[in-house]
């Protein structure tokens, strides 16, 4: 166990060196996000010109969820689906499994190690924004806030890791990604705080994996949300996503056939 | 040209052929237009709720003015695909190829891959227009549909090179992703109204080519400014956009010192 720990370890701190080592290219993707986050201002601004109060949240609320929830999805997307995809279609990951290390860990790992570094560059970004435009993170436990940005870190790895696994049907992965990416941002929270959809369906959304991916883990860091309950839902769903990857790599192991080298 | 435009349409019909063959894939490609622009509708849908207005422009008109930015992507998006190979080429050492042959690199690009996709971002274009014009009484009409046939292509062409300028980056950062998303953020801010931000930021999108996009043709087809008034600008503005693209490629090739291949 500790050795397939310390195996992450390293997988982690390599993938998250590589990830970190084109310094233009940090500036630039921070530029850009600053950038992007100021354009996000601007536009809740103007559809909070005329009413101070919509869906039950000031304009500093909703703009304080959606860059947050933005933030979060720069960080933790880590594009688990295409590498492992490309390695499934290049025939690499026939080298992969060789390895005495579980396929779905392997890839966690290397996750976790991009969304690290991306964490490393992408806050202190997120920290010059709020400090703009007099915005701040104020959750009622710091502990609870983390544990629930880790939940969400594993649901979107495992669902990346179950797409990516098409690269078995398919040779064109886009369709597959952006659906994912659009599904758990639209239903997820990212692109507007659930309190703007119908109450039944934020009823629903909440039961189901699709609040836990960005709506949970924004609520404990901006403080809406203060008991652990959303988190134990967070976690099940976690242990289900965690399960089925695990499932679907098993599977796709028995499928593999793999010529050459 | 005639000998271009043959090789274009065999490549083409070829192509097409292996995507539509491939039913996963061209099932995928509809699943993710269908999610990326319903969950982009919604949230636009949603977010105006009662109100219905962000800066002076109703729900119908901001619906419109998504469906003309999902035209304008329309021939980016079936012909311009293998601009995404441009960083792999160029690392790998195939872009030498670029140099043999006697035919401009742009048009080459254009040969290298057709994308059926294309047909499901027209059809998703036509059908959010289709939806707002149904609701905005009075717009339709047929100067509405010449007026549409002069700026669409125009809009067209400046989408396609700013995006293309965005990748070219590669030849000077071997790497396009930094630049080419946090162009993506600005050219994604274009499909809203310019009335939102301040009065400096909209001054600068003028000066770029971005007010090309949406926002002028828009001031024609939906706010009566004369076609005679913009139509030149556009023209000006497309062309100025296709100049510096192809400035930035010579530059980009002249710097290049590829091997292997």
């Amino acid at each position: 166990m500790s050795a397939t720990l310390r195996a992450c370890w390293a997988l982690a701190v390599a993938n998250g060196r590589i990830t970190a080592t084109d310094r233009k290219g940090r500036l630039i993707i921070c530029l850009g996000y600053l950038l992007g986050m100021w354009l996000l201002y601007w536009l809740w601004q103007g559809l909070y010109q005329d009413d101070p109060q919509r869906a039950g949240l000031s304009f500093a609320r909703a703009l304080l969820h959606v860059v947050t929830a933005q933030t979060l999805f720069a960080i933790i997307t880590t594009g688990a689906d295409w590498r492992l995809a490309r390695e499934i279609r290049s025939g690499e990951v026939a080298s992969q499994l060789t390895q005495p290390m579980n396929l779905p860990l392997r890839h966690g790992a290397l996750s976790l190690g991009v969304a690290g570094a991306k964490a490393l560059y992408m806050l202190p970004a997120f920290g010059v924004f709020l400090l703009w435009s007099g915005l701040s993170l104020t959750p009622a436990s710091w502990p609870l806030a983390l544990l629930s940005v880790l939940c969400s870190f594993s649901l979107l790895y495992s669902l990346g890791f179950m797409v990516g696994l098409a690269g078995f049907l398919a040779t064109d992965l886009w369709g597959i990604t952006a659906s994912k990416d659009a599904v758990v941002q639209f239903l997820g929270g990212a692109l507007i705080p659930l309190a703007f959809f119908p109450p039944t369906i934020q009823a629903i959304l909440t039961w189901l994996p699709f609040a836990h991916f960005f709506n949970t883990p924004v609520g404990y860091l901006t403080g809406e949300l203060t008991s652990p309950q959303a988190l134990y839902l967070q976690l099940a769903w976690v242990v289900v996503f965690w399960g089925l990857a695990q499932l679907a790599g098993r599977w796709v192991q028995r499928k593999l056939i793999v010529f050459g080298a | 040209m005639s000998a271009f435009f043959t090789a274009w349409r065999r490549l083409a019909l070829a192509d097409c052929k292996v995507k539509l063959e491939s039913r996963a894939d061209f099932a995928l490609i509809v699943c993710g237009m269908f999610f990326t622009s319903v969950s982009s509708g919604a949230s636009l849908y949603l977010m105006l709720g009662n109100a219905g207005e962000i800066a002076g422009y109703n729900r119908y008109e901001l619906i419109f003015m998504q469906g003309f930015m999902f035209l304008t992507y329309v021939f980016e998006s079936s012909c311009c695909n293998a601009m995404y190979m441009l960083e792999s080429w160029l690392k790998n050492g195939n872009f030498v190829r670029y140099y043999l042959r006697p035919i401009h690199p742009l048009q080459m690009l254009l040969l290298e891959r057709f994308h059926p996709q294309g047909l499901v971002v027209a059809a998703t274009g036509l059908a959010f227009m289709g939806f707002a014009l149904a609701h905005l009484p009075g717009v339709w009409s047929l100067g509405f549909v010449l007026q549409l046939v002069v700026l669409l292509p125009l809009a067209s062409i400046t989408l396609n090179a700013i995006n293309q300028m965005a990748i070219a980056s590669c030849f000077f950062f071997g790497e396009y992703s930094p630049v080419f998303h946090t162009v993506g953020k600005l050219t994604d801010m274009s499909r809203y109204p310019f009335e939102l931000f301040p009065k400096l930021a909209r001054q600068v999108f003028m000066l770029l080519p971005l007010a090309g996009i949406v926002w002028w043709p828009c001031q024609v087809l939906l706010r009566q400014q004369p076609i005679w008034q913009v139509a030149p600008l556009m023209l000006l503005i497309a062309s100025g956009s296709v100049a510096a693209l192809m400035w930035l490629w010579r530059t980009g090739m002249q710097r290049y010192a590829g091997a292997g291949g």
